[in-house]
């Protein structure tokens, strides 16, 4: 909210202030300097005319400069994490599809040798729409919440773009290019050091207000991951064995049935002379007996891959937290890791604190340059660790269907 | 109580009972020791021994499968194959796997209401963010209101029209 202020003076002049206190009813904490700034120059500018008076208070330009030159450290970096939350959506959904289509799948392989197929399908894909579909919606449910949070991370972090938009401070700039037009048509001369500023306040505010939402971002980015990794440790845990467990025995279940069908109707060429027609058909039985378990072996590569980049989000996510945490001097070194870990009971306090803080309170955190590097570093290797493994889980053909599946 | 590792010992023991019972049930066809491949068995307690002896080998409860085994003779058809009966093994152990993901999902659920609290705090700073962009614009709506009261006291009220009526 901007709080405008246009009062007369004794003399008749109108003097106006500008308070754009950033103190806004829905952002709380504040940076120090940006308000500052303001007030500063709030209580100096005057407009010298008959009618008005400006006067520009050359120490505002200072608090400017020296705003530019702090918070500038963004966070676009920890986006990488978050950016790639999209992945843990699309192919956890693909699973978790695949997972229900798995128990169809089964159920329209015949108990026995034909005409058998009729009898058993019908009560036995009941069953898949009785069970598995709500088992299809609790994968997608439980895999959701780590996604809705990676995400919420990489728009919080941003893209390292300015918190004002391109159309805003267009529209600033060339408001107060009117401005000075009209002063100057009203005969109203506006002292040098003032018009400088003015001519370049759209990028002085801009910096005052990415100063602010970096503020926001510092303040909320790192104590979060700092309450939340144990939570996401765990959690990514149990999605992990959702995908290399739960999924794949799914599909075991299902290459069991293959094996039973095939294997059945296959059994005269183990024991009798066959005529070349019924070779052929063997043959044929064998390539689609083959192509049902290639495409289950594919899909049991996949759940893998799908875990092992679940691992990774979850150890790059505990790499950053611990950079935060030593920060914060919450870590102590494992003497038989030679590694930093986080001290629980200093995290439980810390987190307490922040939530007494009840966000109202900056908690002053500010990364050093080589802190910043280090995280980098962490997502690069993320980057490069986990491309591979999108890829393949891409190239894994859900759509193809066997035999049974040709009338769907 | 079934724990998720006893219930992930058991499908797995499943699974193996069920290879074996197939891979035993070719190999008498093929050496002709049985009629039919389906292995169509006249004597269910010779079938109840097979599949105890299976589970034994796979390292799991015999008892508990031999009851299981028993519940599901009971809904069979007139004459039971071993076929038939690796079929009704592997629709149990999906039942049981579908346990297992309720179970998955029960114990990673106390850590779900901290992520998603974390995610409400993660976009309520957005929404700030977001706050900050309107805030912005209040700033340029205030530059406009400036040129206008500066036109109005030249007798010109054009620009202060314009202003108003961009208010929000």
């Amino acid at each position: 909210m901007c709080l405008i202020q246009a009062r007369k003076n004794s003399r008749g002049s109108l003097s106006v202030s500008l308070t754009a206190a950033i103190a806004i009813s829905s952002i709380r904490r504040v940076n120090f300097l940006a308000i500052a700034s303001l007030l500063l120059l709030d209580g100096s500018i005057f407009m010298h005319h008959k009618k008005f008076r400006f006067k520009f208070h050359p120490l505002s330009l200072c608090f400017l400069v020296g705003i530019s030159l702090v918070g500038c450290r963004d966070f676009s970096e920890v986006r990488k994490l978050g950016d790639r939350a999209d992945v843990i959506r699309d192919q956890s959904t693909r699973m978790a599809n695949d997972f229900y289509d798995s128990c169809v799948r089964r159920s329209r392989i015949p108990e026995a040798r034909f005409p058998g197929i009729v009898s058993t399908r019908e009560a036995d894909e009941e069953q898949c729409r009785d069970n598995d579909l709500e088992a299809k919606e609790a994968i997608i449910a439980v895999n959701s919440v780590l996604f809705t949070y990676l995400a919420n991370l990489a728009k919080l972090a941003g893209d390292g773009s300015s918190v004002v938009s391109d159309e805003n401070q267009e529209a600033l700039a060339s408001s107060v290019d009117n401005l000075t037009t009209t002063a100057g048509q009203a005969g109203v001369t506006l002292p040098e050091p003032f018009s400088a500023v003015v001519g370049q306040a759209s990028p002085i505010l801009t910096k005052i207000f990415d100063a602010v939402a970096n503020d926001i971002r510092r303040n909320t980015i790192v104590p979060v991951m700092i309450c939340t990794d144990e939570a996401i440790y765990n959690y990514t845990q149990g999605l992990e064995e959702i995908a290399v467990v739960v999924y794949v025995n799914q599909l075991g279940g299902e290459a069991l049935r293959y094996d039973n069908y095939y294997r059945s109707l296959g059994a005269p060429a183990l024991t009798e002379d066959l005529m070349p027609s019924e070779a052929l058909s063997s043959l044929q039985l064998d390539r689609e007996f083959n192509s049902a378990i290639d495409s289950i072996r594919e899909k049991r590569y996949f759940a893998q891959e799908f875990a092992n980049y679940l691992e990774e989000t979850r150890n790059t996510h505990r790499a950053i937290t611990l950079i935060f945490a030593e920060n914060r001097d919450l870590t102590k070194l494992n003497q038989e890791t030679k590694k930093q870990e986080i001290v629980p009971a200093k995290r439980e306090v810390f987190c307490a604190d922040y939530e007494a803080r009840s966000r109202e309170e900056s908690l002053s955190i500010q990364l050093t340059p080589s802190e910043a590097r280090r995280i980098a570093n962490i997502l690069k290797n993320y980057e490069r660790t986990t491309a591979p493994m999108i890829k393949r889980m891409k190239q894994t053909d859900f759509q193809e269907q066997p035999l049974f599946l040709h009338d769907r | 109580m079934t724990t998720t590792k006893e219930l992930k010992e058991l499908i797995d023991a499943i699974e193996k009972i069920v290879e074996d019972c197939g891979e035993r049930r070719i190999e008498l066809r093929k050496n002709l020791k049985i009629s039919n491949v389906l292995w169509e068995l006249d004597n269910p307690n010779d079938l109840m021994t097979f599949v105890k002896d299976l589970a034994g080998q796979a390292g799991a409860d015999k008892d508990a499968i031999a009851r299981e085994v028993k519940a599901l003779l009971a809904t069979s058809p007139s004459s039971p194959t071993v076929s038939w009966l690796e079929i009704k093994l592997n629709d149990y152990r999906a039942q049981l796997n579908l346990k297992l993901l309720k179970d998955i999902t029960a114990n990673i659920s106390q850590y779900q209401q901290k992520i998603d609290d974390s995610s409400a705090k993660l976009d309520g700073a957005v929404k700030k963010l977001s706050n900050m962009n309107e805030a912005f614009g209040a700033i340029v709506l205030f530059v406009n209101l400036i040129e206008a009261m500066i036109n109005v006291s030249s007798g010109n009220f054009n620009t202060l029209a314009k202003v108003l009526a961009n208010l929000p």
